[in-house]
């Protein structure tokens, strides 16, 4: 089995993850070609600042909570 | 030249171990760029490797689904913990088909520090695992640390998952087990957990209240560390003073390699 990635990122070198994922950003959130990104947590804009990133095999947005985190695999256990 | 494979091929990563896992940091004004710690100094092999991420994202762009995890610094610690107690667990997807969502975030979480605390992986260091615990305590102050408690102390797997199979025989189970796990954390007759932030009167305070139950059958006091067994010494003089009780000790040594210890206190019968 291929090992997994994981590419971390910090506040400096945000950009270049965000132009690497189409992500451009306006006065007030992140913008993925013509909406805003949202959380899976609470539906709401996430802006540059908050941004924590995006998991494989989604394009699942997530802030930079561990409770973001948890929520989003608790959402992969099976039902 | 896909990422893994350009990983590979350049000769500064060759005695880098690179198995199950590669972690990519991209750190920086100058987007920096570590390979599992490893710094490239070579700037033509720095700009191969960000421009191999560049060609991966984009057929994430495509695809509406992104190849690799993508996560701030700040994350990658949980990151992989989390992710873990998410493998292969049956008591969390049975726990998750009744469970409130306000518990059952905590309760991954806890699980997530207890699956930690449990690895023999040296990256979970005693002072990772701790920075864990203030990020539950953190993200979740009424009930992480509860259920951390109560996942160390084997109640998840002796108690609260037997009692959730029995409710499921009968109807409206997820109400009766959300409310017979509120109560639990709200009062757990039979356990006190002495921690850290615990002191000597909120010990004697809580076993008092306890004693004070008809027809207890025991109280279990569960201390980790020297400090936090030598608390509840100093509560048991004060507590033989006002109640007649017998006091028995099983010692153990902790998930993380601590003396703990668990002290049973049983009221004698005046009957």
């Amino acid at each position: 089995m291929a090992p997994e990635i994981t590419i971390t990122f910090d506040n400096d070198s945000r950009d270049f993850v965000l132009n690497s994922i189409g992500i451009t950003k306006n006065k007030r959130s992140l913008i993925d070609i013509d909406k805003p990104i949202v959380s899976l947590v609470d539906n709401k804009a996430i802006k540059e600042k908050e941004f924590g990133g995006v998991l494989k095999g989604s394009k699942v947005f997530i802030r930079k909570d561990t409770s973001e985190l948890v929520q989003f695999f608790l959402r992969t256990l099976d039902k | 030249m896909g990422l893994l494979a350009l990983l590979g091929a350049i000769p500064s990563l060759s005695l880098v171990k690179i198995d199950k896992s590669v972690t990519v940091n991209v750190t920086g004004k100058d987007n920096n760029v570590a390979i599992n710690g490893k710094k490239i100094t070579d700037p033509k092999e720095k700009a191969k490797i960000l421009e191999a991420i560049n060609a991966e994202n984009y057929l994430g762009i495509a695809h509406d689904s992104y190849p690799h995890n993508i996560i701030h610094e700040d994350l990658q610690d949980s990151f992989s913990t989390i992710k873990e107690a998410a493998v292969g667990s049956k008591d969390l997807n049975f726990l998750d088909k009744y469970t409130n969502k306000k518990y059952m975030k905590a309760i991954f979480m806890a699980r997530a520090v207890h699956k930690a605390m449990l690895s023999n992986n040296n990256k979970y260091k005693r002072g990772l695992i701790s920075k864990l615990i203030l990020q539950l305590d953190k993200k979740f102050p009424k009930d992480g640390k509860k259920m951390l408690n109560l996942m160390t102390a084997k109640y998840f797997d002796s108690l609260i998952i037997p009692t959730l199979i029995e409710l499921e025989k009968f109807p409206n189970t997820d109400k009766n087990f959300n409310k017979y796990l509120e109560s639990l954390l709200h009062f757990f007759p039979t356990a006190v957990f002495v921690n850290n932030d615990t002191n000597n009167r909120i010990i004697f305070r809580e076993i008092s209240k306890r004693l004070g139950i008809e027809n207890i059958p025991y109280i279990i006091v569960h201390a980790l560390g020297d400090e936090n067994i030598k608390k509840v010494d100093d509560a048991i003089p004060i507590l033989q003073q006002e109640y007649q009780i017998i006091i028995s000790h099983e010692y153990f040594c902790s998930d993380m390699g601590i003396k703990g210890r668990n002290t049973k206190i049983e009221e004698i019968s005046t009957d």
